[in-house]
């Protein structure tokens, strides 16, 4: 394990220095020239679409609705928080407590997200909760099962099948959610996705959920990115900035 | 999808009509302690804009002559959703008088959740949440 992380990080420093080595070469030369030495340093590293900019997230609602078919000891689970939390109970959801809201719940919110497209990975920027997400298109596995840490974005590798991205991601903590439901999910969730560009600024987002722990069936839902207008930035969003509501001094309403 | 629902019948329906109403996307409290049913309108001064993450708040001073002066914690979504319907952080400034439609929090407390903002020049946003 340590010999081929050693291995793999040389690997991504000479990938790193090879990539600035041809973008300064690029620079010289036309924009073009520079184009494509960001885009083919080689076969792994090539992006057959380029998905790069600001969208906004749009049609969320098959997530925000989604209702996996759960096993009966997930079912009653799951019927147990959505009790609590109709009475104004949100304990178990990680966003409550200003922490990220993990995959794939991040792709409910309704926030800009922007995307780049660097050798060997796609990169996910979230305004929502300033997350970053790298998916790997340099042709690595992910890490052996024993050996995952979940975490709440989770181990994102993915290939190219035509224009379309394939992503796969596993390593998900169990103590996110897959919406505000407080729909729960163990931590063999897979989150699988298929990203293609349906015209120059529309990407259709194609998802899959399995998890074989607690659902009876995959569920799926599409997600639909337009791109943002040109002057709207990637704002700050760091949550614990307001004073929370249980600090707060408040009058009595009169 | 639909067949997955099945088993749930009309208590999913049930459900998912309740989590729409009281649970916005980005619920990082429960938004439960705004009574959604209930909508009162305020009518103040600015007292602060806290424009903040991951709630923006406006404080609201009410004072009758001779009678209570009660200060209102209003919130509304963060700045990234505030910007986008066309407020700034300066939009609102201490003294501005303030009409607000909110509703109420449950327990007794002066605050609520902003559904409708207009300020001093009769501009009205409301899609702050």
């Amino acid at each position: 394990m340590a010999a081929s992380s050693r291995s793999r990080g040389r690997r991504c420093v000479l990938a790193a220095v090879a990539a600035a080595g041809a973008m300064m070469a690029g620079a010289a030369g036309s924009p073009a020239a520079a184009q494509s030495a960001v885009h083919a340093p080689g076969a792994k590293m090539t992006h057959p679409a380029d998905f790069s900019g600001i969208w906004k997230v749009e049609g969320q609602n098959g997530l925000r609705q989604l209702r996996p078919a759960y096993k009966p000891d997930w079912a009653k689970r799951y019927a147990e928080v959505r009790a609590r939390l109709a009475v104004g109970n949100t304990e178990g959801d990680p966003t409550a407590r200003c922490l990220p809201p993990g995959m794939p719940r991040a792709l409910i919110f309704p926030y800009p997200v922007e995307l780049l497209m660097t050798p060997g990975q796609v990169t996910v920027l979230t305004e929502y909760a300033n997350e970053v997400r790298r998916i790997f298109t340099d042709g690595r596995k992910h890490p052996p099962e024993d050996e995952i840490e979940p975490t709440f974005r989770g181990h994102s590798i993915g290939h190219w099948e035509g224009k379309t991205l394939v992503a796969d991601t596993i390593g998900l903590r169990p103590d996110t959610l897959i919406n505000g439901t407080m729909a729960p999910h163990s931590d063999k969730l897979r989150v699988a996705e298929r990203i293609t560009m349906v015209g120059p600024n529309e990407l259709k987002w194609e998802v899959t959920l399995d998890d074989p722990v607690a659902f009876t069936m995959p569920a799926s839902f599409t997600i639909k990115l337009v791109r943002a207008a040109p002057e709207d930035e990637i704002r700050e969003y760091v949550c614990l900035d307001s004073v929370p509501e249980a600090e707060r001094k408040f009058d009595k309403a009169p | 999808m639909k067949d997955s629902q099945k088993p749930y019948g009309a208590a999913i329906l049930a459900v998912v009509g309740t989590a729409l109403m009281a649970f916005p996307a980005h619920a990082h409290h429960s938004q439960a302690m705004f009574d959604q049913s209930k909508d009162l309108t305020i009518e103040g001064a600015v007292q602060e804009l806290q424009w903040t993450n991951p709630h923006s708040w406006l404080v609201v001073h009410v004072g009758e002559p001779g009678g209570a002066s009660v200060n209102w914690q209003l919130e509304m979504g963060p700045p990234g959703k505030l910007s986008r319907v066309g407020m700034k952080r300066n939009t609102f400034k201490p003294g501005d008088k303030v009409t607000v439609r909110i509703h109420p929090m449950r327990d007794g407390r002066a605050g609520g959740q902003i559904v409708t903002l207009t300020g001093p020049d009769g501009h009205s946003f409301d899609d702050v949440r």
